[in-house]
C-alpha cells in the first residue's frame, strides 16, 4: 500500500492564559495509506479536530511535520499550496457555523469551483445540481439560505461543498453527528460509494464507534492529546488492548431496551483532567482501572505490539509482558469493570 | 401519574417572503411528571422547533405558532406574557440547546453565566451562586471546575461548551429538562456519566426530561416513552418496548433497521431509507412519508392517514394499521 500522508512527531499547542500550555496534540504520529480510511475517536477535547485542521493547515503546527505524497504540507510556496488544497478538503464538525448564512447554497457549494475558476455559467448550475443529489438534496435547494435548513441538511450542503473540487483526501470532522440515523447510513453510504469510484482517502473523525467501525479500515483513539492506540478495525473491537479503548467500548449505548436495562450502571470513576494541567506519566492514569506505579511516573510510548497494533500503555512494556510470563500467567485478562459476565481475553505475544 | 406537559395540535410555520415553510403540523404529546419522553426523527421534521416552542424561544419575526396550545403545569404558554415567561424559562423549565454557542454568552465567563440563573430566578447572592455553581461543574464531569469558571465559552471545546450548557440548564433544578442533542459532542464514556447523572437528578428530584436524540442507544438506555417525527407530525408514539419491538410505522421501522450494530460486517451496506424528506413549504396531500415507504398504497398518496390506536399508549398515523388494509404486511418483525 502507498503511502498517502505521512504524520510526524505533529504537536499542537495554544498558549492560555499568562503562563500556561495548553497541549492539545501533543507528539502524535501516524500513516494513512492511499484509498484507505483512517477512523479517529477519542472524547471531546482530546485534539481530534486539532490534528485535522493541522493537517490541512488551518492551523500552524508547533512542531512536527505532515507529509503529503512525499512532500511537507507545511513548507511549500504559494503555487504548490493552492494545487495542494484542492486534493484535500475538510468537512467541518459545527454544520451552523461552517455555512455562510448570507450565501445562497449555490453559492457556498460552488465557492472552491469559483476560486480554482472551474465551471462557469450553466456548467456551474450542472454541477451543482449534481451535488446536491449526489448528497441527497433537492437541487431546488440551490437558491435557499444556508439558515433555513436544519442541522442534518446543513452538513449535507457542507459535503456537497467539500465534495465539489473532487479531492483526493477528505478529513471529514464528525460530518454525521449532527445527522439522525437514517440519514448517517445515506451519508456512510454515500461515501464508501464516493471512495471506491473516485479512489478517495478518508480521515473520518467522529466519536460514534459504531459508525467509525463500518467506515473505517483502521482506526487511532486519541485522549488527551494523545495517539493511544491504533490498529484495524477489526483488532479494535475484538481485541482492543488499551483500557480506554475497552472503556469506550464498553460505554456504547446499544439499541435495545432489553439489553441496556440489564446492563449495570457505570459508576462514577475518576478525575477527567484539564489538558492544560495533564497528570504525569500516562494521560489516562487519573481514570484508568490496571493504572501501576510505572504510571504515575513516566509516559508510555506508541508501540507495535503486535503486527499492525500500536498501543501507548505501560501493560504492555518489555518488563511488563516478562514479568507477567514469570508469574506464568500465559493471557492477558481484562475482566470487564463493570462486572458483566463477558471476560476478554487477550493473547500478547511474548515475542515483542 | 400527574401531567406536567400537555400539548395539543400544536401548528408552527415559518414565513419568508417566497415561503411558508410549516415545519410543526398538528402535534400533540404529553410528558408526565418525572418521566422521560424521547423524540426522535429525521433532520428537519421539527424537532428542536417543537422544543423551543416550549420555552417560546422561535425567532420572534418569521416563527409562529399558528394553532394549538402548550400546557404547562396547568398554565397555558402560548398565551403567557414576556414576565410571565421569564419565571418559566431557565427556572421551571432548562433547556439544553443544541447548539450550545446559541445559548451562551460570549462575553461572561461561563462560571457567571451558571450562576446568573440562580442569582435571577432564586435571589441567591453572587458568592453563594458561584459555589453552587462550581459544584455543577464539577458534577457535569469537568476537571478543575474552579479554573473553567473563569473561562470564556470559545476557550472551551466543543465537548466542554456542552457540559456547560448542561450545568446551565439544571442549575434551578427545572421541573422539565429539554434536551436537545445533549450528548451529541460528547464520547461516549463521558456520555453515560452524564446520563446517568440526568437519570440520578430525574429520580432525586422528580424532574421530568424531553430528550431529543438520533441515537436509538441513548433513547433505549434512557426513555420512558418515545415519539417519532416525521415531516413535522408525530407518526408513532409510544412506551419504549413497543416502539422498539413492536414497531407499527414504516419510518419507524426503517429508522430502526438503519442502526448500524457492533456486530454488524465490515463494509457492508448500511440499511437507509431511500430518498429525503418533503419540502415543508409544499404540504403534501396524503401521508407525507408515503413517497419513500415500500409499502404504499393508492389511499397513502391521497389522504392523510387517521391516527389508530394500537394500545393505550401506543399511537400509529399509517394506513397500514387501519382495518381495511387487509392486502397490506401488517406485522413487521424486527431482529436484533
Ligand atoms: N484556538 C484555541 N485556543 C486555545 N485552545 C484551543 C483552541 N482550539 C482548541 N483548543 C483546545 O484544544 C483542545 C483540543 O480541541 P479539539 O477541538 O481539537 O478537540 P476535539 O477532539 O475535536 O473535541 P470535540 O469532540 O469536542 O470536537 C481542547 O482542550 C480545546 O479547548
Ligand atoms: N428560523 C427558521 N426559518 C425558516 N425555517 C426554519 C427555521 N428554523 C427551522 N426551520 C425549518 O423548520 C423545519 C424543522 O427544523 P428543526 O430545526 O426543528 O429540525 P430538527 O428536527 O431539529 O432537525 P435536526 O435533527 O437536523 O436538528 C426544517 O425544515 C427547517 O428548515
Ligand atoms: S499506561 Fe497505565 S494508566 Fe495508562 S492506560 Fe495503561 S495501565 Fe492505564
Ligand atoms: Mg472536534
Ligand atoms: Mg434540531
Amino acid at each position: 500500500m502507498n503511502k498517502l500522508l505521512e504524520v510526524k512527531n505533529l504537536k499542537k499547542y495554544y498558549k492560555v492564559g499568562k503562563n500556561q500550555v495548553l497541549k492539545a496534540v501533543d507528539n502524535v504520529s501516524f500513516t494513512i495509506y492511499q484509498g484507505e480510511t483512517l477512523g479517529l475517536v477519542g472524547e471531546s477535547g482530546c485534539g481530534k479536530s486539532t490534528t485535522g485542521r493541522t493537517i490541512i493547515r488551518l492551523s500552524e503546527a508547533t512542531e512536527g511535520e505532515v507529509i503529503y505524497q512525499g512532500k511537507n504540507v507545511h513548507k511549500l510556496n504559494r503555487k504548490e499550496s493552492k494545487a495542494i488544497s484542492k486534493k484535500m478538503q475538510m468537512v467541518f464538525q459545527d454544520p451552523y457555523a461552517s455555512l455562510n448564512p448570507r450565501m445562497i447554497v449555490r453559492d457556498i457549494i460552488a465557492e472552491g469551483l469559483d476560486i480554482h475558476g472551474m465551471y462557469k455559467g450553466k456548467e456551474r448550475n450542472e454541477k451543482v445540481y449534481d451535488l446536491l443529489e449526489t448528497v441527497g438534496l433537492n437541487p431546488m435547494h440551490a437558491n435557499y439560505y444556508a439558515h433555513e435548513f436544519s442541522g442534518g441538511q446543513r452538513q449535507r450542503i457542507g459535503i456537497a461543498r467539500a465534495l465539489s473540487l473532487q479531492p483526493e483526501f477528505i478529513i471529514a470532522d464528525e460530518p454525521i453527528s449532527a445527522l439522525d440515523v437514517s440519514v448517517q447510513a445515506q451519508i456512510v453510504n454515500l461515501m464508501m460509494d464516493l471512495q471506491k469510484k473516485q479512489n478517495l482517502t478518508y480521515l473520518f473523525i467522529s466519536h460514534d464507534l459504531s459508525m467509525v467501525r463500518l467506515i473505517s479500515d483502521r482506526i487511532g483513539v486519541m485522549y488527551l492529546g494523545n495517539m493511544m492506540e491504533l490498529t484495524t478495525s477489526e483488532k479494535l473491537y475484538s481485541k482492543p488492548l488499551h483500557p480506554y479503548t475497552m472503556a469506550l467500548l464498553d460505554a456504547i449505548p446499544v439499541p435495545d431496551p432489553d439489553i441496556e436495562s440489564q446492563k449495570e450502571k457505570i459508576q462514577l470513576y475518576g478525575e477527567i483532567p484539564s489538558p492544560t494541567n495533564p497528570p504525569p506519566g500516562c494521560v489516562f492514569q487519573t481514570r484508568c482501572l490496571y493504572a501501576k506505579p510505572d504510571c504515575f511516573l513516566e509516559k508510555p510510548i506508541l508501540k507495535e505490539i503486535e503486527p499492525q497494533h500500536f498501543v501507548a500503555c505501560h501493560l504492555y512494556s518489555k518488563t511488563a509482558l516478562r514479568q507477567r510470563k514469570e508469574k506464568g500467567e500465559q493471557f492477558y485478562k481484562f475482566i470487564d469493570r463493570y462486572g458483566k459476565k463477558e471476560i476478554n481475553e487477550h493473547i500478547v505475544s511474548w515475542e515483542n | 401519574m400527574e401531567l406536567l406537559l400537555d400539548v395539543n395540535n400544536l401548528s408552527i410555520t415559518f414565513k419568508s417572503k417566497e415561503k411558508t415553510v410549516h415545519a410543526v403540523r398538528n402535534v400533540s404529546f404529553h410528558v408526565n411528571k418525572g418521566e422521560v419522553l424521547a423524540i426522535v426523527g429525521e433532520s428537519g421534521c421539527g424537532k428542536s422547533v417543537t422544543a423551543k416552542s416550549i420555552m417560546r424561544l422561535l425567532p420572534e419575526k418569521t416563527g409562529r405558532i399558528m394553532d394549538g396550545s402548550i400546557m404547562f403545569d396547568g398554565k397555558e404558554i402560548t398565551t403567557m406574557n414576556k414576565k410571565e415567561l421569564v419565571k418559566y424559562r431557565g427556572d421551571r423549565i432548562g433547556m439544553v440547546f443544541q447548539d450550545p454557542m446559541s445559548s451562551l454568552n460570549p462575553t461572561m465567563t461561563v462560571g457567571d453565566q451558571i450562576a446568573e440563573g440562580l442569582m435571577i430566578h432564586k435571589g441567591y447572592k453572587k458568592k453563594k451562586a458561584r459555589e453552587k455553581a462550581i459544584e455543577l461543574i464539577r458534577q457535569v464531569r469537568i476537571a478543575n471546575p474552579v479554573h473553567c469558571c473563569t473561562k470564556y465559552p470559545h476557550q472551551l471545546s466543543g465537548g466542554m461548551r456542552q457540559r456547560i450548557v448542561i450545568a446551565m440548564a439544571l442549575i434551578c433544578e427545572p421541573d422539565l429538562l429539554i434536551a436537545d442533542e445533549p450528548t451529541t459532542a460528547l464520547d461516549v464514556t463521558i456520555q453515560a456519566e452524564i446520563l446517568n447523572l440526568l437519570k440520578e437528578l430525574q429520580e432525586k428530584m422528580g424532574m421530568a426530561i424531553i430528550i431529543i436524540t438520533h441515537d436509538l442507544g441513548v433513547v433505549a438506555k434512557f426513555s420512558d416513552r418515545v415519539n417519532v417525527m416525521y415531516a413535522g407530525e408525530i407518526v408513532e408514539r409510544g412506551t419504549l418496548r413497543e416502539i422498539f419491538y413492536h414497531p407499527q410505522h414504516p419510518y419507524t421501522l426503517g429508522l430502526l433497521k438503519s442502526i448500524p450494530k457492533l456486530d454488524h460486517d465490515f463494509c457492508e451496506k448500511l440499511a437507509v431509507i431511500e430518498g429525503s424528506p418533503p419540502d415543508l413549504s409544499i404540504l403534501p396531500k396524503g401521508c407525507a412519508f408515503s413517497e419513500r415507504c415500500s409499502h404504499a398504497m393508492d389511499v397513502c398518496d391521497q389522504y392523510h392517514p387517521e391516527q389508530f390506536d394500537q394500545s393505550s399508549t401506543h399511537q400509529v398515523s399509517c394506513w397500514l394499521t387501519d382495518s381495511r388494509a387487509s392486502r397490506a404486511p401488517r406485522v413487521y418483525s424486527i431482529t436484533h
